[in-house]
């Protein structure tokens, strides 16, 4: 059927696309130290979080005997309040974090996609709505929002990442909106209107393509957003419930330590969490100076 | 230029609507029953109805909503039970400790955005400039939460050489007597060197804090339209008149490159007289950002609809007020072309 | 230039009021293809009140030459060479403070983009008073009325009114009117003007060329014009140098250029223009292929890939021609070409 012959040529398209964009954005990342610094150091939390917990110890065996315990060799990253392995716990942190990060950022994309995608090529009254639904979410304040939604499904991380997801829809669909809107109006697109091609065949075979790299360098943007945010639920104690070793609810841990001498409790989380985001936040930049540098990212 | 103006407007209402429905539904939807909470679990089920009654939890939702909607407007903002008092209260009492926090948070954020930037951009040499991205990159990284503890152990416990987290005025320090509930204005007001000088003490470590993040983005944007607007033909055209670089720099591209920035700036400022919620539980800052999250905890709902409410109407007059002050000093925009 | 041939041509000099003397002048831009020499070893000279015409298509390196004269290249480029000397005094050595008295009192310039040539938030009295009071100290009363002056010389309808508008509601042609009064406002002795009506539609480019003769004319500044555009040069100028990947390949007055050309390329230009009292039937003619690319040099004369005269030949691939003189020394004409002599017979 010809719908199924155009999603393959789009899906070829994409492909193309990013092989091309791939073998440029290796040669650039020959070049570009703070670039290789930012993927080593990421590459590096991965391995952690996927490893870690494999090989190392398990993040939730306490042991009030050896609570409190300075960074050693046999606990890297010491121990907490009541003896578990930071380090364990770090290792157990990232993974979570760096899942409920690409998942919030997948679903948003896809989500506040389409909505910006229908929204740009129907126009109307659909548009409007949409488009209103948006403006409503963007009003209200974020971090509010994800912890009413939080609250309102029950503190954890389903709640939180769900929260979380919802207030980064608007940034997706309004980008893809206006982009849609470009690209409909190019001339190339008014030459393949003229020549007789239908809207869906003129979406998918023309549209669709370029907005995936949109996407990608958005939600690559929005990445380190999402992790920030989950780790404040987890601060004010909406997100991961203990013993959920999530990078925030650890700093919360480390909260009263902090000014009594065992830092070590809440500093390593939050270093975790400045090298994932700060990495992302390079890469993301680095990919919008390759794909598309005109562009109007939401860094929020 | 009017019809751009209330079709703005429209919008704005649309989206403080919209925000403020979200907020409505959301307390409703969360499951228990905020009466019961706050009669406790041995009230008889008397007394909880009665305490429905009293919050016209019975009455059907759209009365409720309207309410609620109209209650803004009359200044009849609800009852937080949480504490005992009316919202309206609470939220004067504790607004303008969030307000002067963010304030000094974007004065900070912007001055040395402009400093930074245009140290970035002028001599163009590259340390500086990859230093400055490099620190832009990781302030926009740093979960501010974190950075305040880091801060308060080095600065405060450390060093000593600022105050730990006590609010916005040391334990022997009065408050000055009010005028804008601003405590570093109203000292200078009232001449009060001492006082001035322990709040500004005590502010400084927060406004850091919940700066950084707002200047890393700010000093990016700036850069990057300081670079763009200094490789502009006019700029070539200034040089030869026999301006020198700094002027040049300064008299034309640094104007030019404010435009697309100050959008950014008025959003920033917008979130951050709201946002300050996890900086004030580090620094135990007696502001609305604490205060709400409480109140979210324990399910009390006026509280947590007006804030939103509050906030949805600052966020969309902000962006309103952006809108007009870009067509005010933008001359393309404000002078169409008399032909 | 060669040494022998430099010194025939000063000792003449000498004699004459030059304005401007550029000397084995040097630019390179230094990008990621590699070096590209923008400006390579250009000589030339402007006589007070003379119009001097620069030619070339575009990337042969007159623009470059332009900044470079009042060192407004700016990293990746730089100046590596030559000399330039503006009233007799050397220009090339001097600081960019020095530099900066200079600029928009000695020798003013007129660029090409009128569009985008002016400060968009500023007005534009301001952009004129701003060059006026740079160079002379008077209080801004005093420089708005010559502000004004200025733009009536421009002929600027409603000028008193008109200073206060922004430059978005000047037209393209009003704003180079503007661009002319800001390079007139102090009197300098020259104007460098890069493509000033390029930009322009035909008829505002007459009514702009037509002001620019009448006011050049009436206070004796000399104008260096660069252009591509052959029909101006025979208009406006008394001399010519046809730039060629940045060189000047011939230099002559505009009668000898316009009735027998010495370089092949000068010839090829020629033939390129339509003329409407000879037409002919089948395609215009044009140059085949492109200018060199300024990175990578050939070896012998860069325009050997196209020319008609020295294509294949192994003179004209391997050596770099030099400058030769032809003509009688009243009205002299010298190019770079290996055949150059024998051509002009």
């Amino acid at each position: 059927m010809a719908t199924a012959g155009l999603a393959r040529h789009a899906g070829e398209e994409i492909y193309a696309r990013v092989r091309r964009d791939t073998a440029r954005t290796l040669s650039h990342l020959a070049h570009d130290w703070s670039l290789s610094l930012a993927v080593a150091l990421l590459g590096l939390l991965v391995l952690l979080a996927v490893f870690g917990p494999l090989i190392w110890k398990t993040a939730t065996t306490v042991n009030i005997g050896n609570s409190l315990a300075a960074p050693s060799l046999a606990h890297p990253m010491g121990t907490d309040s009541v003896g578990r392995d930071v380090f364990a716990r770090f290792n157990e942190g990232a993974r979570i974090s760096l899942s409920v990060g690409a998942i919030v950022v997948i679903v948003g994309a896809l989500v506040g996609g389409t909505v910006g995608i229908v929204s740009g090529a129907t126009g109307g009254w659909l548009d409007t709505v949409l488009m209103r639904i948006m403006d409503a979410i963007l009003a209200f304040p974020p971090l509010i929002l994800a912890m009413a939604v939080s609250v309102g499904l029950g503190a954890g991380l389903t709640s939180a990442t769900l929260g979380i997801t919802l207030t980064s829809l608007p940034y997706y669909a309004r980008l893809l909106r206006s982009e849609v809107l470009r690209i409909r109006s190019l001339p190339f697109i008014e030459a393949a209107h003229a020549l007789g091609a239908r809207r869906l065949r003129i979406l998918l075979r023309h549209i669709v393509p370029h907005v995936a790299s949109t996407l990608l360098i958005q939600a690559a943007a929005l990445f380190g957003y999402a992790i920030l945010t989950l780790a404040a639920l987890g601060f004010v104690g909406l997100g991961a419930q203990d013993p959920t070793p999530e990078w925030g609810t650890m700093i919360t841990d480390g909260l009263q330590y902090f000014l009594t001498g065992q830092w070590w409790i809440g500093v390593f989380p939050g270093l975790g969490l400045l090298v994932v985001v700060t990495a992302t936040n390079i890469l993301a930049d680095r990919a919008r100076d390759i794909l598309d540098p005109r562009g109007q990212y939401a860094y929020v | 230029m009017t019809r751009i103006v209330l079709d703005k407007l429209f919008g704005a209402g649309v989206a403080i609507f919209g925000a403020s429905l979200l907020a409505f539904l959301f307390m409703r939807v969360v499951p228990g029953n905020p009466a019961r909470l706050i009669v406790g679990p041995l009230a008889t089920p008397q007394a909880i109805t009665a305490q429905e009654h009293a919050m016209g939890l019975n009455k059907p939702l759209w009365v409720q909503y309207w309410r609620y909607i109209s209650g803004i407007f009359s200044g009849n903002w609800g009852f937080a039970y949480s504490t005992g008092q009316t919202v309206k209260h609470e939220i004067v009492a504790r607004l303008p400790a969030s307000a002067e926090l963010g304030f000094y948070a974007f004065v900070f954020a912007f001055l040395f955005a402009i400093l930074f930037a245009l140290v970035a951009t002028y001599r163009r040499r590259r340390l500086v400039d990859a230093a400055i991205r490099g620190l832009s990159f990781i302030g926009l990284g740093t979960p501010p939460f974190w950075l305040g503890l880091l801060l308060l152990l080095l600065l405060s416990q450390i060093w000593g050489i600022l105050p730990g987290p006590e609010g916005r005025l040391g334990p022997n320090t009065p408050p000055p007597p009010t005028v804008t509930h601003f405590y570093t204005f109203d000292a200078l007001i009232a001449g009060q060197w001492g006082t001035f000088w322990n709040a500004i003490q005590h502010l400084v470590l927060p406004a850091i804090t919940l700066g950084l993040a707002p200047f890393a983005y700010l000093v990016r944007l700036l850069r990057a339209n300081l670079l763009d607007i200094s490789r502009e033909n006019f700029i070539v055209v200034v040089r030869s008149k026999g301006v020198g670089r700094w002027s040049a720099f300064v008299r034309h591209a640094l104007p030019n490159a404010f435009l697309p920035t100050l959008t950014a700036a008025g959003l920033l400022l917008a979130q951050l007289l709201t946002g300050t919620v996890l900086v004030e539980e580090v620094f135990n800052w007696p502001g609305i950002g604490q205060f709400v999250v409480e109140s979210i905890l324990r399910q009390d709902y006026a509280v947590v609809q007006t804030f939103v409410l509050l906030s949805a109407i600052a966020y969309v007059v902000v962006n309103l007020l952006v809108d007009v002050l870009y067509g005010v000093i933008d001359p393309r925009v404000r002078l169409p072309v008399a032909r | 230039m060669s040494g022998a041939t430099a010194r025939v041509v000063s000792a003449r000099e000498s004699a004459r009021d030059l304005v401007l003397e550029v000397e084995e002048l040097e630019t390179d831009f230094y990008t990621q293809e590699g070096v590209v020499h923008a400006v390579r070893r250009v000589s030339l000279e402007v006589e007070r009140g003379q119009r001097v015409g620069i030619v070339g298509e575009s990337g042969s390196g007159k623009s470059a030459l332009a900044l470079s004269i009042v060192g407004l290249i700016e990293p990746p480029g730089r100046i590596v060479g030559g000399t330039v000397r503006l009233n007799g005094r050397d220009i090339s050595r001097y600081s960019d403070r020095q530099l900066q008295r200079i600029r928009g009192r000695e020798v003013s310039l007129i660029f090409q983009d009128p569009m985008t040539a002016l400060d968009p938030v500023k007005t534009i009295g301001d952009q004129i008073v701003e060059v006026i009071r740079q160079h002379r100290p008077m209080r801004r009363a005093a420089a708005r009325r010559e502000a004004v002056r200025l733009l009536q010389d421009v002929e600027v309808p409603y000028a008193e009114r008109r200073l206060d508008n922004y430059p978005h509601q000047y037209s393209g042609g009003m704003r180079q009117r503007v661009m002319i009064a800001i390079a007139l406002a102090n009197t300098p002795d020259l104007i460098i003007a890069d493509e000033p009506t390029t930009a322009l539609d035909v008829t505002t480019q007459a009514q702009v060329l037509d002001l620019l003769e009448r006011l050049v004319t009436e206070r004796s500044t000399a104008v260096l014009l660069i252009t591509h555009n052959l029909g101006i040069v025979a208009e406006f100028c008394n001399r010519v140098f046809v730039m060629y990947a940045g060189r000047v390949v011939e230099r002559a007055s505009v009668e000898r250029l316009f009735a027998v050309q010495a370089h092949p390329y000068s010839e090829a230009l020629l033939r390129c223009v339509p003329r409407p009292d000879q037409l002919e039937r089948g395609p215009l003619p044009t140059i085949p292929g492109a200018p060199p690319n300024l990175a990578h040099l050939p070896p012998g004369c860069p325009f050997e890939p196209r020319c008609p005269v020295g294509h294949g030949v192994e003179l004209c691939v391997t050596t770099v021609p030099p400058p030769v003189l032809v003509a009688n020394s009243g009205d002299p004409v010298l190019a770079e070409c290996h055949f150059a002599g024998e051509r002009y017979r």
